[in-house]
């Protein structure tokens, strides 16, 4: 196998915030590959949007810092610490993003076009007099149709759809390796959710694109991901590829992510919503940070396990991953 | 275990009579700091107040009401300081930690060096307000000789120097600061009394009441206040009452509208809905539940407004329209320094600094409470 | 959605300005009842001892003063409407003809202060946003505040002080200002350098006492805007896309936080308009300041309302600009 594109090493995003330091993203490892789609999925403050932006030092900073010893790679290039103003030249050329409020996320006192062909000419892919016609290519391709009245309109002009539509046109203008995806469908309504993926899922397989897409929702994840890695409290608790996860989840977390589904099938068809909520970033549990919600909960997992490996491109961090019948089931 | 008991009533004895002795220092020890030092440094400086000037203070009761009323108001806060040390330092600390807004907020500011400052500013100049007839070294309003005494610069004798009436400009700072302060303080209570009325009634009733009152609101807002001011203040004859009447009367537009805006906001909430479906009158919805959760911005409101007050105050001071002569007052007293500016520059310059700082202390207090409220700006 | 033709501005422009209509009629209301409200007859103020007879009657007359108080008010609307506000018993000229020859003056003068000070205001309030929780911050913040806090009258006359009267005669420094006036004694025999020079000049210190005074207020209200929008999801856009970060800040950040500092220009007027009656006053400007407290001084009550309305129609006019430059620099914004 060749070098992913993005290697993620023991990456821990703290916040020195004034009621305590939070832990928000504590030591996570993944990599993603070329032309693969990475999903994270977990519940809200889970540190799943602190990884993505601090990949590319988007975290609000101060009081968010990545720590001595992350390492994130992008095509074996050292990102962490490195030169702001060359993040900056990554930024939007090698990884695109794009976020959960679209409409938020654009500027509101310029019109679309002139926003996605900012994009192009901060990474010298011509004057603004070139890049606006190929902002408009960019709109159309994209599905805003009506270029001429959609790009001239100022986003409050636009609906939420139309404005991702608009953003992902922003996000892949100079054509990035990675798409990095947070939350894309979350705002939006479900009708238009689908549209957005179906769009993300054409252009990834148009331009060869990766992506990382974080979102809470299973669905999303099923449709779009090769492989998947399930975040709680800042860590990752298990990995895998789609069917691995949807079908044998091993931990007892990712277990009842799927019990807490309307449709999850596999469980006796009743919803399991999982007892309590994610603690706060400031007081992650000692030992395995699920302990206290986890059904299974035994006196050994005061100490944390490590990732195990239960199997091949397969990582669960749970003592009952160790035996076969593992966090499965009841 | 008995001994362990034994040492703590004996160290609580000990506090106790510290407490006694110099109030505030049990709060100290405890580690209340903000408290404890600020009861010790009051309770020194009335102490040391009292004994320099005993002379003073003996003659005062003789003396005009000035002079009884700092005398009394001496007395009165010897005796608050020191109940109030030992009778906080018999209770537990814990016993204290307040839940409510007002609580928070009052936590945070004490958390806010900039805002502790400006509190202990604004504190020394009450203080100094109230004891300006025992501790001001001449009478504010006494000439002396025109011929000897005029223009004196700064100096031991008279530390600020005299201006041109001969009359020595410390003690008039001194003096000033109760004009300010009372001018600001009444100013500002009678404008949020009546602000919060009117505007949380035309926030609360909407439709027309509201309509009418935001108009007029809007038409204070847009007329400049000063010129408003003193067109008023000239048709009238000069003088305190006026000047605190028309100050408050003045301001109060710009609560109403922050109190409108409040309540506007708070009416939609589940609480103020819940209290309405359970059939409570609209005066206790208003007073009971709208106006109390507005009290944060309104106190910050307030608390700027006391700046704003006491430098209009002093601009009609300056121009002649507030309080008459021979009462000092800052704004009067810059004035008074204009015909020989270079000359006799510290008549002027002295009182403009003590306003400065009076105002930018009632500003970081306000600043401090608005964080406090708000923690997003902090700087 | 619908596009937004510009021809629409001026149907927005005015309906605002029919809307100010019963801003002037409630602010010349309350004019007439404070002078209808003071103790006694308003005649015993419009008369002064040195009158003669006819004047007097000319007073009673043209305030109609042995009209009903409804009678009275009605007329006065109406006088006012005709553009008259009487006569000026100081200058012995109509009110409105003090006030045009004074005007011009003030607008000058407040004209320039207000353009830098919320120049400066909001250049430093930017700086101060964007160096968030520095020693920058936290020094500039006290000086606003300092300067915030200080009575305009105040800081004129230190102005004063030190840079013409001290730097002239005490220090001999080689650059100071005048303290009076608009154009020096010699004004007419200067060249036409000369006379700009004299003017700059004679500006100096006036708009400058002015400016810094609602420069500390303006950049105390620029930080917070700026800090409001830094924190606002498009700024991480501009960032995730490669924007450098000076472009962030001044294409994206300032541009949005610039919206509520239109606002703040209409709240800002009558607090220049206050400024201008003391600097004025201080520097022998020959404005409507100097003008309405000489007539006040004098007991000139024509003129004192005059000079109040006028200066209510200022900020009027002032507010309504404000709301259309709102309307034109916020897309969002919806004429209707």
């Amino acid at each position: 196998m060749s070098d992913p594109l993005l290697e993620v090493r023991d990456l821990r995003t703290w916040f020195f915030r004034r009621d305590g330091l939070s832990r928000a993203v504590d030591g996570v490892s993944f990599d993603v590959a070329e032309g693969e789609t990475v999903g994270i999925v977990g519940e809200s403050g889970c540190g799943k949007s602190v990884t993505a932006l601090s990949l590319l030092g988007l975290h609000p900073s101060p009081p968010g810092r990545v720590m001595e010893g992350s390492s994130v790679r992008l095509r074996g290039e050292e990102l962490v610490g490195a030169d702001p103003s060359r993040l900056r030249e990554i930024r939007g050329r090698d990884v695109g993003m794009i976020f959960q409020e679209p409409a938020a996320a654009l500027d509101p006192v310029r019109p679309v076009r002139v926003q996605v062909a900012e994009a192009l000419v901060v990474h010298g892919r011509g004057s603004w007099r070139a890049a606006l016609p190929r902002s408009d290519e960019l709109l159309a391709e994209v599905g805003l149709g009506d270029v001429a009245r959609v790009g001239r309109a100022y986003p409050h002009q636009l609906s939420g759809g139309m404005c991702q539509r608009a953003m992902i046109a922003m996000a892949v203008a100079c054509e990035p390796a990675l798409l990095i995806a947070d939350e894309p469908t979350t705002a939006l309504d479900a009708t238009v959710q689908g549209q957005i993926l179906d769009l993300l899922g054409g252009l990834r397989a148009r331009r060869r694109m990766s992506m990382l897409l974080i979102t809470h929702d299973l669905g999303v994840v099923a449709e779009m991901c090769d492989r998947v890695l399930v975040m709680y409290a800042g860590r990752i608790v298990e990995t895998g590829t789609v069917d691995q996860l949807l079908d044998d989840p091993r931990h007892p977390y990712t277990v009842g992510l799927l019990d807490s589904l309307p449709d999850a099938g596999h469980a006796g068809g009743r919803l399991r919503p999982i007892g309590g909520s994610v603690p706060p970033s400031t007081a992650w549990p000692t030992g395995c940070r699920f302990r206290d919600r986890c059904p299974h909960a035994m006196p050994r997992c005061r100490s944390e396990p490590d990732l195990a490996v239960p199997g091949e491109g397969r990582h669960v961090r749970c003592w009952l991953a160790e035996t076969p019948s593992g966090g499965a089931g009841a | 275990m008995s001994g362990t008991t034994e040492t703590r009533a004996r160290l609580g004895g000990a506090r106790a009579l510290a407490g006694l002795l110099l109030p505030g220092t049990a709060q100290i020890v405890r580690g209340q700091w903000a408290a404890g030092l600020a009861s010790v440094t009051l309770w020194v400086a009335l102490i040391t107040t009292a004994v320099w000037r005993r002379g003073r203070l003996i003659d005062a009761w003789t003396a005009g009401w000035d002079q009884r009323l700092a005398a009394a108001g001496l007395l009165a806060g010897l005796a608050a300081v020191w109940m109030w040390g030992w009778w906080s330092a018999r209770r537990e600390a814990s016993a204290r930690a307040g839940t409510g807004r007002l609580h928070q907020m009052a936590r945070a500011l004490a958390a806010d060096p900039t805002a502790l400052a400006g509190i202990w500013v604004v504190g020394a100049i009450c203080l100094v307000a109230l004891l300006a007839p025992l501790i001001s070294p001449f009478d504010p309003n006494v000439q002396g000789s025109l011929v000897a005494e005029r223009f004196l610069p700064p100096s031991r004798a008279h530390l600020l120097g005299t201006d041109n009436l001969a009359r020595d400009v410390f003690s008039r700072l001194l003096y000033g600061a109760r004009v300010s302060l009372t001018i600001g303080l009444l100013a500002v209570a009678v404008s949020v009394t009546i602000g919060t009325l009117v505007g949380a009634v035309a926030g609360y009733l909407g439709g027309w009441v509201d309509a009418v009152v935001m108009r007029i609101v809007d038409t204070f807002l847009a007329f400049p206040r000063l010129v408003l001011l003193i067109t008023i203040v000239a048709l009238f004859d000069p003088g305190t009452l006026l000047v605190v009447a028309v100050l408050g009367l003045t301001l109060w537009p710009s609560t109403a509208r922050l109190v409108r805006a409040e309540v506007l906001a708070l009416r939609r909430r589940d609480f103020i809905l819940a209290a309405e479906a359970l059939g409570f009158s609209r005066r206790r919805v208003v007073f009971g539940h709208l106006v109390p959760n507005a009290l944060g911005p309104i106190i910050v409101a307030a608390t700027l407004g006391i700046g704003d007050t006491i430098v209009l105050e002093a601009g009609l001071s300056f121009l002649g329209l507030g309080v008459q002569a021979p009462t000092a007052s800052w704004g009067s007293m810059v004035d008074a320094g204009r015909a020989n500016l270079l000359g006799a520059w510290w008549i002027a310059t002295f009182p403009g600094l003590a306003i400065v700082g009076t105002v930018l202390a009632f500003n970081l207090v306000g600043d401090g409470l608005r964080d406090a409220l708000d923690p997003r700006f902090r700087a | 959605m619908q596009s937004l033709p510009r021809g629409h501005l001026s149907r927005y422009a005015l309906r605002r300005i029919l809307g100010a209509v019963p801003l002037v009629l409630g602010i010349s209301t309350l004019l007439f009842f404070v002078v209808n409200l003071a103790p006694g007859d308003p005649a015993s103020y419009l008369i002064s001892p040195g009158m003669s007879a006819e004047v007097v009657e000319r007073i009673r007359t043209s305030f109609g003063l042995d009209d009903p108080v409804p009678v009275r008010y009605l007329k006065w609307l109406g006088s006012v409407a005709s553009g008259d506000l009487g006569q000026s018993f100081s200058q012995g000229r109509p009110v409105v003809d003090v006030l045009a020859s004074a005007l011009p003056a003030t607008l000058l003068l407040s004209g320039v202060a207000l353009v830098l000070s919320f120049m400066i205001g909001t250049v430093i309030g930017a700086l101060q946003a964007a160096r968030h929780r520095t020693a920058v911050d936290s020094t500039l913040s006290f000086f606003t505040l300092f300067f915030y806090s200080m009575p305009s009258f105040w800081l004129a006359l230190m102005m004063m002080l030190v840079f013409s009267y001290a730097a002239s005669t005490l220090w001999g420094w080689p650059i100071w200002f005048p303290a009076s006036g608009i154009q020096g004694a010699d004004y007419e025999a200067l060249s036409a350098l000369g006379k700009l020079r004299d003017r700059g000049m004679h500006l100096v210190l006036p708009a400058a006492s002015l400016s810094l005074v609602m420069m500390g207020g303006i950049a105390r209200f620029a930080r917070g805007s700026m800090l409001e929008t830094i924190r606002q999801d498009f700024i991480r856009t501009a960032r995730a896309k490669g924007v450098p970060e000076r472009a962030v800040l001044f294409r994206h950040a300032l541009r949005n936080a610039l919206i509520p500092l239109v606002t703040l220009l209409g709240l800002y007027l009558p607090i220049l308009f206050a400024g201008t009656i003391f600097v004025e006053e201080i520097f022998a400007w020959p404005g409507m300041g100097r003008t309405v407290v000489g007539a006040i001084q004098a007991r000139d009550y024509p003129l004192v309302m005059g000079g109040g309305l006028l200066f209510a129609a200022l900020v009027v006019i002032g507010n309504l600009v404000a709301d259309l430059l709102y309307a034109f620099v916020d897309p969002r914004v919806r004429y209707d």
